[in-house]
């Protein structure tokens, strides 16, 4: 390796429901209480649930103070956290070696309900408008990959700092409990009538919470001001290949992830200290995580899920969790899983139902799964003097192939391949191409117009080209982004939850409102189950998503990827999608 | 139960997204899930819990409790007959 570097998590704050600093919040934590109550708010949800809201007469006063009355209610908590973390570490946000990455699942979705298609419900013009608030040089990156987006973009961070592209970047998650989520969530009816209760026989699915967290991943040992340093050392992001919702029945892609995390940090499963899980508590996911955890050989290791506290907090839950890990490694202590008694999944875990002192804790894996068959794993360690983290250099790659879908034609290297009448809207256009393909693929109806465009796109840039049989399913990768997300089946949803009523909500819509469902697709047809991760973007970051290929295959075991551009909303689309290969 | 059957695969068809099919083509004592039958998955039973929500009045709180239920269109039509409100 050319150059090594320490990749430091410092800096970070929690603003959840259970307070508006990382210590109110942990406080909270060691005092076994919960965020999580009743709610009776029919503007959220028609019927009572458990969940947990942010206090928002607490917020108003510190936005008052502040001044941010003229932002939405989750950029307000993006401006307050992100400037906790500017605070503490003392950096100039302005300065051209710092970057802020933003992780949400649906940003400023709330204003669906009042607004319809507003400019803030784009998450690049939520991110420039926080990025602006702080002057900063550089246009911020979001991940919006379902629940992994938070440990996604902290591994992100870490790819970008250890190659010497930044040396500071702002990682901000946050979502809030709105009554989009709260609809489709519950039309899953994977919604718990009581406070979760990850990995318990007594679980039957998830609490909802909102929360905004943030932090810093620097090289620069010297904004670190606490004691006992803490160490992003390795990650890894991977895909089930199986189902766009469902866990997966083998706990395979979460391995795959988790294993990937500790080849990167150099360290054996019974050197790991502590586990803290994604445990959602819903059947499936925590018993897929069992399988996945014994197949690491990490079932014997102290486990915690940290849901009880602060429920499911989508796009914050990754960093709000990795938080409290670095207290934990510091503090020594295992957090306690609350309300666990004993457990019914297949391969018996170590969950920790009370705090818990591990004598010499040293390193913490954190995983996430999600929809799209996500997961993610990242490692950290409390810092020693002398060991660095390898640096990166990106891996010469190659574009083998493009396909380019514009105005119902197919460009294949610049040669057009398929083109339609004039005048076709798209659901004819993409029905066309797909017949022209003489595919049988039952799924490919059944999937949102996002999907279809991203599958016809990746159908005619793989065409004839048996990809199975060249690379292992893991040695394959998917980076996509795109300007308008899933906002194309997020209005619908919206619609059908204005006309039906909370109880109409559709989950076959609901599951297509994440745009990485369409990785999920791509994955399950060709047997992808490497690296998969989606960027939100005002503009197609053609040149970005080449040279962060090349750094994942640098960093995972990646060696042929997808990646491309693949936009859509009401009737405009545009997919550029390219094959890419090492060199 | 003949026009049952009937408007059960329309409304199959219709939300489930089973583009190119016909009601005829659904067999009444064919599997509805797995690799055999008509191939549908669990957001399809969770589709079909909200067709029986609304059309017959039938209330399913849990996925799981669907699965003998949701066998085929005969053992649906059965249960709806036995159990619709409306």
């Amino acid at each position: 390796m050319e150059h090594r570097v320490k990749t430091y998590l410092t800096a970070d704050t929690i603003l959840s429901a259970l307070g508006f600093s990382t210590e109110e919040n942990l406080e909270a934590v060691r005092a076994y209480r919960t965020g999580l109550g009743l709610i009776n708010d029919t503007t959220i949800y028609d019927q009572p649930f458990i969940g947990a809201k942010i206090d928002r007469k607490r917020l108003q006063e510190q936005i008052e103070e502040a001044g941010l009355d003229s932002y939405t209610t989750l950029e307000q908590l993006f401006l307050l956290a992100i400037s906790q973390v500017i605070y503490q570490s003392g950096i100039d946000p302005a300065d051209p070696d710092c970057l802020l990455i933003l992780s949400t699942t649906k940003g400023n979705i709330n204003c669906l309900e009042a607004e319809g298609l507003a400019e803030e419900a784009y998450l690049s013009v939520m991110a420039e408008r926080i990025a602006n608030y702080f002057r900063m040089t550089h246009t911020p990156l979001v991940l919006s990959t379902a629940c992994i987006s938070g440990v996604s973009s902290l591994i992100v961070a870490s790819r970008l700092i250890r190659n010497g592209n930044y040396k500071h970047i702002i990682v901000a998650g946050g979502d809030l409990l709105t009554r989009f989520v709260a609809t489709g969530f519950q039309s899953f009816k994977s919604v718990s009538p009581a406070v979760c209760l990850p990995y318990d026989e007594r679980r039957d699915g998830l609490s909802l919470g909102e929360a905004c967290a943030a932090l810093l991943v620097t090289s620069d040992r010297s904004r670190v001001k606490e004691a006992i340093p803490i160490l992003l050392k390795g990650g890894g992001i991977s895909n089930d290949a199986n189902h766009i919702s469902g866990p997966s029945r083998t706990g395979d892609g979460l391995h795959l992830a988790m294993e990937q995390a500790l080849r990167e940090s150099h360290l054996e499963a019974n050197e790991i200290s502590m586990v803290n899980a994604h445990g959602t508590a819903t059947p499936y996911n925590d018993e897929m995580e069992s399988k996945a955890i014994h197949l690491s050989h990490l079932d014997h290791i102290p486990l915690n899920s940290l849901k009880p506290y602060w429920g499911h907090t989508l796009g914050a839950s990754g960093i709000l969790e990795t938080i409290a890990c670095m207290y934990q490694l510091r503090e020594g202590e295992v957090y306690g899983t609350l309300g666990y008694e004993s457990t019914n999944v297949s391969y018996p875990l170590q969950v920790s139902a009370q705090h818990q002192t591990v004598a010499s804790m040293r390193h913490c894996l954190k995983t996430a799964s999600g929809f799209g068959g996500s997961n993610a794993a990242l490692v950290l360690s409390v810092a020693e003097e002398t060991e660095d983290t390898d640096g990166l250099v990106p891996i010469e790659t190659e574009v083998i192939r493009n396909c380019l879908i514009r105005q119902g034609k197919i460009w294949v290297d610049n040669q057009l391949r398929f083109s339609i009448d004039e005048g076709d809207d798209f659901p004819t256009f993409i029905r066309k191409a797909y017949k022209d393909l003489a595919l049988d693929d039952r799924k490919f109806y059944k999937m949102d117009d996002l999907c279809k465009l991203g599958y016809i796109a990746t159908a005619y840039l793989l065409e004839g080209k048996e990809i199975s049989d060249q690379y292992q399913p893991e040695e394959i990768g998917l980076i996509l982004s795109n300007k308008a997300a899933s906002l194309d089946t997020d209005l619908k949803h919206q619609q059908e939850i204005d006309s039906k009523g909370d109880a109409g909500a559709s989950p076959a819509i609901f599951v297509y409102t994440l745009p990485n469902v369409v990785m999920g697709e791509l994955a399950i047809r060709y047997k992808i189950k490497g690296e998969n991760t989606f960027f939100v973007s005002g503009n197609d970051p053609e040149a970005f998503l080449r040279h962060y290929a090349s750094l994942a295959m640098q960093s995972q075991q990646m060696r042929a990827c997808v990646t491309g551009w693949c936009e859509l909303l009401g009737s405009a689309y545009e997919a550029r999608f390219e094959w890419i290969e090492r060199k | 139960m003949e026009q049952l059957k009937q408007e059960l695969k329309e409304a199959l068809i219709d939300t489930l997204n089973l583009e190119d099919m016909t009601p005829q083509e659904i067999d009444d004592a064919a599997p509805l899930f797995g690799d055999e039958g008509l191939g549908l998955d669990s957001i399809d039973a969770l589709e079909i819990i909200l067709i029986l929500e609304r059309n017959y009045g039938i209330r399913i709180e849990k996925p799981s409790e669907g699965k003998e239920i949701f066998y085929s269109v005969d053992t649906l039509a059965q249960f709806i007959t036995a159990n619709r409100t409306k």
